[in-house]
């Protein structure tokens, strides 16, 4: 009896949680942001001088990381271009999206935009470890504050959340203190923590029962009042179409569209071709 | 890799997924059992390894009382219990085949929130014994979301359907069990970047091992 007791208080001092589970960030070796990582006939080459990788501080209430960031683009003129901050969602690293963030930075013309994408912890280089929210806003916070640092203002700043990248790029939309965007690109949503637990359980478990991962992108975008933009596949069955709409549904901003792909999963860009996507993306950024 | 899309597939809500049926034949009137069980639904090809501790008694020939403890939720911060009873209905009369029906509730409290669900459970089941030996059963598992309502995003449903077939080995001390089941066999679930597949395109299939001791033979 006295052994299963000590095998009971066991498993609750293991306490174990999901939350870095969640996150399938891997690490690598070096990043190639250069011509040479992308397709040999890719239409949107960069000019590489415009290339930089850099770190930043990321402090989670005392909990402090260096995050690999890259910006494309030129730095000295932060203060009167318009930047996209790119949120990537769920792949391995930064350089996955490398080709996206190719074409974002090439949109309307060679370099056009400026485009500041960052590793979350424990994703490619940068270091420490992605734990949920706390993390994953420390890290957005530090780039936001950089850009601010540099002289951008929310009129000049659209923000693109992807995914998973839709999670803190929502809170930034809703209640960032820093820097609040002008344009938001929802692209390929998650909607709260509670709707993954339910939509693979079929009960109304609450996430708390698993993890302190709890998001709630429902409530944030309760908050943004600038441009909205979301674009979803209608087979995605990694962030569900359904959950996402009563996302894109509650918000009450400036403006807002929605792109909906029929058939397509949640590679909704390879799906629906990048030359629609990034004139979808395009046209968005560009409307008065 | 492996962990993280098992972990992840966990926090998705399959960590509260059934068990094997704790009882399908009320046992004999004063006999207890404790017992061991593994298993849990396949994601992306693979048995999920939900663990959990059971007893049961027997309290009258057609009664018998069970209960169990999730010992993977509770190292989760989930204390989740299951506790019912197995009523025998009919008994075995040649091919025409035993009937059972457990009544069950399965309480989850979440230690670190302390949010807590409540959800009853139906489960008849036919049983049919050959020999002293072997017994084969099935059923279906209704479980029963009276808080459904909670669900604000998605989709709450009060009904979640399972169906079980198993096999029981009955030894004198010992009594092994394999069982099958269809989870949730009425809806799509869907686990970001994980592959659910069922041969019936809804729900997800769970394999389950349960081992239980006889404390005492009656017989």
């Amino acid at each position: 009896m006295k052994n299963l007791i000590y095998f009971l208080l066991a498993m609750v001092l293991v306490s174990c949680d999901v939350d870095s589970a969640m996150l399938f960030g891997e690490t690598v070796k070096t990043y190639e942001f250069n011509n040479a990582a992308l397709p040999a006939d890719y239409a949107y080459q960069v000019d590489e001088s415009k290339v930089e990788v850099f770190t930043l501080t990321s402090d989670d209430n005392g909990n402090k990381a260096e995050i690999y960031c890259l910006y494309l683009g030129d730095k000295s003129k932060i203060a009167t271009d318009t930047v996209i901050l790119y949120c990537h969602g769920n792949g391995p690293n930064l350089q996955v999206f490398w080709e996206r963030l190719a074409q974002l930075a090439n949109l309307g013309g060679k370099n056009h935009y400026g485009i500041l994408a960052y590793d979350y912890r424990g994703y490619g280089l940068s270091q420490g470890k992605s734990t949920g929210m706390g993390t994953m806003l420390a890290d957005v916070d530090a780039c936001l504050q950089w850009l601010k640092d540099k002289g951008l203002t929310g009129d000049r700043f659209i923000l693109h959340g992807e995914s998973l990248g839709s999670i803190p790029g929502t809170y930034v939309a809703g209640y960032s203190q820093i820097l609040s965007p002008t344009k938001y690109i929802f692209e390929v949503p998650q909607s709260t923590a509670d709707a993954i637990g339910e939509d693979a359980s079929g009960l109304s478990i609450p996430s708390s029962f698993l993890t302190d991962f709890n998001f709630d992108l429902y409530t944030a975008m309760k908050g943004f009042k600038g441009s909205l933009l979301w674009m979803h596949g209608t087979k995605d069955q990694t962030a569900p179409i359904e959950n996402a709409r009563k996302v894109y549904d509650v918000f009450e901003g400036k403006y807002k569209e929605s792109i909906i792909v029929e058939g397509a999963p949640h590679g909704l860009r390879e799906y629906m071709g990048i030359e629609p996507w990034g004139e979808d993306i395009l046209n968005f950024i560009r409307m008065k | 890799m492996m962990w993280k899309w098992i972990a992840g597939a966990l926090c998705l809500g399959f960590l509260f997924s059934c068990n094997a049926t704790r009882v399908v034949k009320p046992l004999d009137k004063g006999e207890w059992q404790v017992g061991a069980d593994v298993g849990g639904p396949v994601v992306n090809g693979s048995v999920l390894p939900l663990s959990g501790l059971h007893f049961a008694h027997g309290m009258h020939e057609r009664l018998s009382f069970f209960g169990g403890l999730h010992t993977t939720a509770l190292a989760f911060q989930t204390l989740q219990l299951d506790f019912g009873w197995c009523y025998g209905v009919a008994k075995q009369k040649g091919f025409r085949p035993g009937v059972s029906i457990n009544t069950v509730f399965n309480p989850m409290l979440g230690l670190r929130s302390g949010a807590f669900r409540l959800y009853p459970e139906i489960s008849p089941n036919l049983y049919w014994e050959i020999g002293e030996k072997h017994m084969i059963y099935a059923g279906m598992a209704n479980w029963f979301d009276p808080t459904y309502g909670k669900v604000e995003i998605g989709k709450g449903y009060i009904w979640n359907p399972a169906f079980q077939l198993g096999y029981r080995l009955q030894l004198k001390r010992i009594n092994l069990c394999a069982e099958y089941k269809l989870l949730n066999a009425n809806k799509d679930l869907k686990i970001p970047q994980a592959t659910v597949n069922t041969w019936t395109g809804k729900g997800a299939q769970g394999f389950y091992i349960s081992f239980n001791y006889r404390l005492n033979t009656i017989k």
